[in-house]
């Protein structure tokens, strides 16, 4: 292979290179610029030395993407002569002419072929664009009824030499060129005649071929111009066979119809008898009018059926319409006219009209024979595609309900038809280029629900997702793709679907919903790094959702995919460091899973084996793993919990050591402080705080909070103390500043240092008067002033509960401690009064049962001490129904009988005397 | 409307009794094989076998082993069929409802079924025209494929049964003949159109308008709703579609409510 390019040299470089650039051009003209430029990228690195070709090629790209400007700029920096230059000037006239802007296109080709002086190029791409350019301005000039100009134009082609196909054919073009010149030129028209005749002369020597047929042609049409219509028809009626000959050549290899002659001569046929029959109907000759009119019509119909995508078919089609109308109007005739198998093919005649109307930008004009075809045609195969531009038609008006109306029809009455379908994404296309969101989401959405079937449905479900997720609005995405999911399983954005569809869920937070989301998604992927990361997070959601023993399994299973030295997971380089992350996300995962397990309660211990193995497993191959700390924490927690204290102790110290900037490093201490407390080693607690003590400003307030609560609440009151102390100085937070004063409130009163309790109670209430703890202070502070002796502080702290307590507990408590307060105040009658207002108002619920109990026992005494022995008796009986199981009763039924006797004794005395012996 | 049921009902009769033996003829069934038999007196069970009397004696065609059997004309038939040409609905309700009973399996039934769609409507009772449709269908299931379909679809509107309806004519605008997805289209017009829904209501009408041209029935009705829902839109093209119904249409009943819009 590298001998034979060797020994082909230049040859093949030639070869290849025209042919990478006649692909880029071939790439451009069927609309896939972005590919062109891709190829010349790829000719450039290898051919440096092209870079003028490539000029020619981006700017064919940037003309075929409307960028004028830009083109031109590329042609503004070559010098003028430079052939490439004007290969692009011809691009940029060609589409100027394409897109209806015919002014700038003559202006461009006029300044071209102003250049050359009549002499033809040699560069061959040149010479390309030059045949294509003369020829395009040649059709543009006959369009713009130049036919003179046209006919120089056409010239031009013929000067470069093309073949003898394309030389007779341009010869023949320009036969009917001079005829239409001797139209518009009737003084001069024999001149003009008399050139196209000569042209069919060099034509019928040429050979006999189409072009011959088509010289015929232009000599009878040249003897109607003359006014000889019997000549006209002479000249047809000789060369008829020769006519059908070609036309069944023309059949027989397949050829198009349009190419033949025959289309031109029915046609001048039926203007003959058109002509005829007018006449005839204008000398209301009814008989013969119908006769000719009927003739014309036949041959009318029959250029517009089989000859309909010829020059003559179109107006065919319009002269035989009017035609039928006349006859039937006029005459009273019924015409039924059916076009058997050339139904499709009129249709398409018709349709060239508005097509060509619509590729010229007349969209009002092309709308209305749109229109018009559709419903003479409404369901032959163009049908779909006429809507489609009959659509496109409405929307350059911006007629937003018509445009829905044909993008409904479209949908609906063309189920399972391709092109109905195209012309929707077409439509779809257009308004998602002008940014219009909700129509080409509307359309696109006409085109899924009536093409469900279509090749490109999945791709415009997947779009349409992705940009409502875009938008932010994940509820409409997921209901696209679910429609995927649904609709879609082969397809291969299912996968993305599925996949999108699952994060959404997982990224919400929604693990109810991702657990059977991913659960789809994995069972649809390959084994890879996405597979291993949705197992993960399938497993990672179970346990958000407290199903601990799927998490377990679903961690385990991860396991099994991931261990494996060569593993099947492991597809590229960047997938083996990504799931030796998940691997070790993994085994803590596992451990922390066992951890959790409680059920069966007889498996537990075998659990928290399971669990300190892979923790243990954790720590040895991921020693500074990011969950390392978490792993020592959890194995120093399951210890504490099989009472394993020194191995706790030893775990905590070592995780205090390894990991002292990890949160578990820091907690470590608290940690170890709690399960001490729990045993009961308070030493080792003390210990600990004494660590924390001196190394206070590496610890947060919060943590001195934790720490001195669980002092509290193991009753090492100093500890809580000093504990609490830091807490107040460490953090004037609000919530800081109250959970500490209390705390110590507490602390002292447990302590008995009354005097202190009450004073950081009154600092507390102080501070913060509408407190949390607003009643649980209230009420120490009630009782630790009372033990003080301050009597009235503590009616006070009593009288603030009763005030705004609305629950009956406290109430009720509050009005407990204020008799006993008042019992120390010797108020007995105040005392008993508040005893009462609890034994005979408060409920009798379980909560305030002990307290209604009290208040009994102490209304019985203070009875007794007030000599109230009647009260003493009811109070005693009330005891002993509410109370009739208390290890009091047979007490206080002795004291009932005696009270009852006392009672009973007062009851007999004679009332007191009055009078002298009491003053 | 009302003409329209009527006419739709006789249609029907005519379509339900232009079979190959006909209606003024005595008793007699037809045999699968297309072979008419005679008879003098013909009777049906509950269970639709027939027991004709013949000039040889009486033979029994069981359920299946006929094409069709038919009694002689009731005699208050016809009654029953004037009546309600004067809208003497009532009246001819009962007799009807007899002829039904008591002439099931004996082509009388379903003649008179046809008709009682008639009666309520004219009673405006649409809810029972539509049951009184279902049970002629039920009975007559080929009183389906022909124009009787649409005043069952029409009554099924007016009953506000939209749900049903609408499914049935999403199938014919999709691929019915191209007379009848015009009608259809006006209907879910109409349908829409009842639920306030005006977008859509003036989407099918314009379809009709636009590029059913060859439905010539519906144009007038077509131009004229659709030009209702443009007004509705604020669209100015209403004038000119009631302007069109004026002019092309001027005898449709559309024109004069369109020239009181212009």
């Amino acid at each position: 292979m590298g001998v034979l390019a060797a020994a082909l040299g230049g040859a093949l470089y030639a070869d290849e290179v025209d042919r990478e650039f006649e692909f880029a051009g071939g790439l451009i003209e069927i609309g896939f610029p972005d590919f062109a430029e891709k190829v010349v990228e790829q000719v450039l690195m290898k051919y440096p030395d092209q870079k003028d070709r490539a000029k020619l090629v981006r700017a064919q790209i940037l003309i075929s993407n409307r960028k004028f400007d830009e083109a031109q700029a590329i042609v503004a920096e070559m010098p003028e002569d430079n052939p490439k230059a004007q290969a692009i000037t011809l691009a940029l006239a060609g589409k100027y002419y394409q897109i209806n802007e015919l002014d700038k296109a003559r202006e461009l080709y006029e300044n071209f072929f102003r250049q050359f002086k009549g002499k033809t190029p040699t560069d061959p791409d040149l010479k390309r664009f030059y045949m294509d350019a003369s020829y395009q301005f040649g059709q543009m000039l006959e369009k713009a009824e130049d036919y003179e100009g046209a006919v120089k134009a056409y010239n031009r082609v013929l000067a470069t030499n093309p073949d003898k196909a394309i030389k007779r054919n341009l010869q023949s073009d320009q036969a009917y060129l001079y005829l239409k010149v001797a139209e518009k030129d009737p003084d001069n028209s024999e001149k003009h005649i008399g050139k196209a005749l000569e042209l069919c002369n060099d034509l019928q020597w040429g050979g006999m071929d189409i072009w011959f047929g088509h010289s015929v042609i232009v000599m009878a049409r040249a003897e109607l111009l003359r006014g000889d219509k019997a000549k006209a028809q002479q000249v047809l009626k000789e060369q008829m066979d020769i006519l059908k000959e070609v036309d069944r050549f023309i059949k027989e290899q397949d050829m198009p119809m349009k190419v033949s002659p025959m289309a031109g001569a029915r046609f001048m046929l039926g203007e003959l008898y058109d002509e005829q029959g007018q006449s005839f109907a204008r000398k209301k000759d009814a008989a013969n009018a119908i006769k000719y009119l009927g003739q014309a019509l036949g041959e009318y119909y029959n250029v517009f059926a089989k000859y309909g995508g010829s020059d003559w078919g179109p107006e065919a089609g319009v002269r035989a319409k009017a035609l039928k109308d006349q006859l039937e109007s006029q005459y009273g005739k019924i015409i039924n006219i059916d076009m058997g198998e050339y139904a499709s093919e009129a249709a398409a005649t018709q349709m060239r009209l508005a097509d060509t109307l619509f590729f010229e930008n007349k969209y009002p004009e092309a709308r209305e024979q749109y229109i018009k075809v559709l419903n003479d045609y409404p369901e032959t195969a163009a049908a779909p595609t006429a809507l489609g531009n009959l659509a496109e038609c409405y929307r350059q008006a911006d007629d937003t309900l018509y445009t829905k109306m044909v993008i409904e029809y479209l949908g609906e009455r063309f189920p399972k038809n391709d092109n109905a379908a195209v012309a929707l994404l077409q439509l779809g296309k257009k308004y998602f280029d002008a940014g219009n969101e909700d129509m080409f989401t509307y359309t696109y959405e006409v085109y899924l629900d009536g093409f469900p079937e279509h090749q490109k449905a999945p791709g415009v479900l997947y779009t349409l997702a992705g940009m409502r997720k875009n938008a932010g609005d994940t509820e409409k995405s997921s209901v696209y793709f679910q429609r995927l999911v649904d609709n879609y399983p082969n397809d291969k954005y299912y996968i993305k679907a599925l996949s999108s569809i699952a994060w959404d869920y997982y990224l919400g937070k929604n693990y109810t919903m991702a657990i059977p989301a991913l659960t789809k998604y994995i069972e649809a992927t390959q084994p890879g790094f996405d597979r291993a990361q949705a197992q993960f997070c399938l497993a990672d959601a179970y346990r958000q959702t407290g199903d601990i023993r799927n998490a377990l399994v679903a961690f385990v299973e991860l396991l099994k995919w991931l261990k494996p030295e060569n593993s099947e997971y492991d597809v590229s380089a960047d997938d083996v460091k990504k799931n030796d992350d998940l691997e070790e996300k993994a085994t803590f995962y596992v451990g922390y899973c066992y951890s959790l397990m409680t059920e069966p309660a007889e498996s537990v211990p075998a659990f928290k084996k399971k669990a300190v193995q892979f923790y243990s497993l954790y720590l040895s191959q991921y020693p500074d793993g990011e969950l390392a700390s978490k792993a020592m924490n959890g194995m120093g927690t399951i210890q504490l919990s099989q009472d394993d204290f020194d191995g706790a102790v030893a775990t905590f110290n070592d995780l205090a050591v390894k990991y002292p900037d990890s949160n578990e490093g820091k907690n470590a201490l608290y940690s170890l402080i709690r399960s001490a407390m729990e045993v009961k080693k308070f030493d080792v607690a003390r210990d600990a705080l004494r660590k924390m003590l001196n190394d206070s400003q590496a610890y947060s307030p919060d943590e001195f909070l934790r720490v001195g609560q669980l002092m509290l609440n193991a009753g090492l009151y100093p500890e809580t103390l000093e504990a609490m102390s830091i807490v107040l100085e460490k953090s004037q937070d609000r919530e800081h500043q109250e959970r500490a004063l209390y705390s110590r409130g507490e602390a002292y009163y447990a302590m008995k240092d009354y005097a202190n309790a009450a004073a950081t109670m009154d600092e507390l209430m102080t501070k913060y008067p509408k407190s949390g703890l607003f009643y649980d202070a209230k009420f120490i502070m009630g009782e630790a002033y009372r033990e003080t002796g301050e009597l009235d502080k503590a009616t006070d702290a009593m009288s603030d509960v009763m005030k705004f307590a609305s629950d009956a507990l406290r109430i009720n408590q509050a009005s407990m401690i204020l008799g006993q307060i008042q019992r120390a105040q010797d108020d007995k009658v105040g005392a008993l009064a508040s005893f009462q207002r609890v034994c005979l108002l408060a409920p009798n619920t379980p909560e305030l049962r002990p307290v209604i109990r009290q208040c009994l026992m102490d209304s019985i005494a203070l009875s007794q001490e007030l000599g109230r022995y009647q009260d003493a008796q009811e109070i005693c009986e009330q005891f002993l129904e509410q109370f009739p199981d208390d290890p009091e009763v047979p007490n206080i039924r002795k004291l009932w009988g005696e009270v009852k006797l006392k009672a009973s004794v007062a009851a007999a005395a004679p009332p007191p005397q009055t009078g002298s012996d009491e003053q | 409307m009302k003409k329209r049921i009527v006419y739709s009902a006789v249609l029907a009769l005519v379509v339900l009794v232009c079979l190959p033996c006909l209606v003024e003829a005595a008793a007699f069934v037809v045999t699968p094989q297309g072979n008419k038999i005679e008879g003098t007196d013909i009777r049906a069970n509950s269970k639709g076998d027939i027991i004709l009397q013949t000039a040889v004696g009486s033979r029994t065609f069981l359920k299946g082993q006929y094409a069709q059997a038919v009694a002689d004309k009731p005699d208050d038939f016809d009654k029953a069929r004037k009546l309600i040409e004067m809208g003497k609905y009532d009246e001819a309700l009962p007799i009807l409802n007899n002829i039904v009973s008591k002439y099931k399996f004996l082509y009388w039934d379903s003649q008179a079924q046809a008709l009682l769609p008639n009666v309520y409507v004219g009673k405006g009772d649409y809810v029972a025209a539509v049951k009184a449709y279902e049970e002629l269908f039920a009975n007559a299931p080929k009183a389906r494929e022909g124009d009787l379909v649409w005043g069952y679809r029409d009554v099924l509107i007016k009953a506000k049964q939209y749900g049903r309806l609408s499914s049935e004519l999403d199938e014919v605008i999709a691929s019915g003949s191209r007379g009848d997805a015009a009608k259809a289209q006006i209907l879910r017009g109409d349908i829409s159109r009842a639920k306030g829904q005006v977008e859509p209501a003036a989407l099918d009408y314009l379809r009709t308008v636009v590029l059913f041209k060859d439905a010539k029935d519906q144009q007038a009705e077509a131009h004229f709703k659709a030009a209702e829902m443009l007004e509705q839109l604020r669209d100015r093209r209403a004038q000119d579609l009631y302007r069109v119904v004026v002019e092309e249409y001027g005898d449709s009943p559309y024109a004069k409510q369109a020239r009181s819009k212009m």
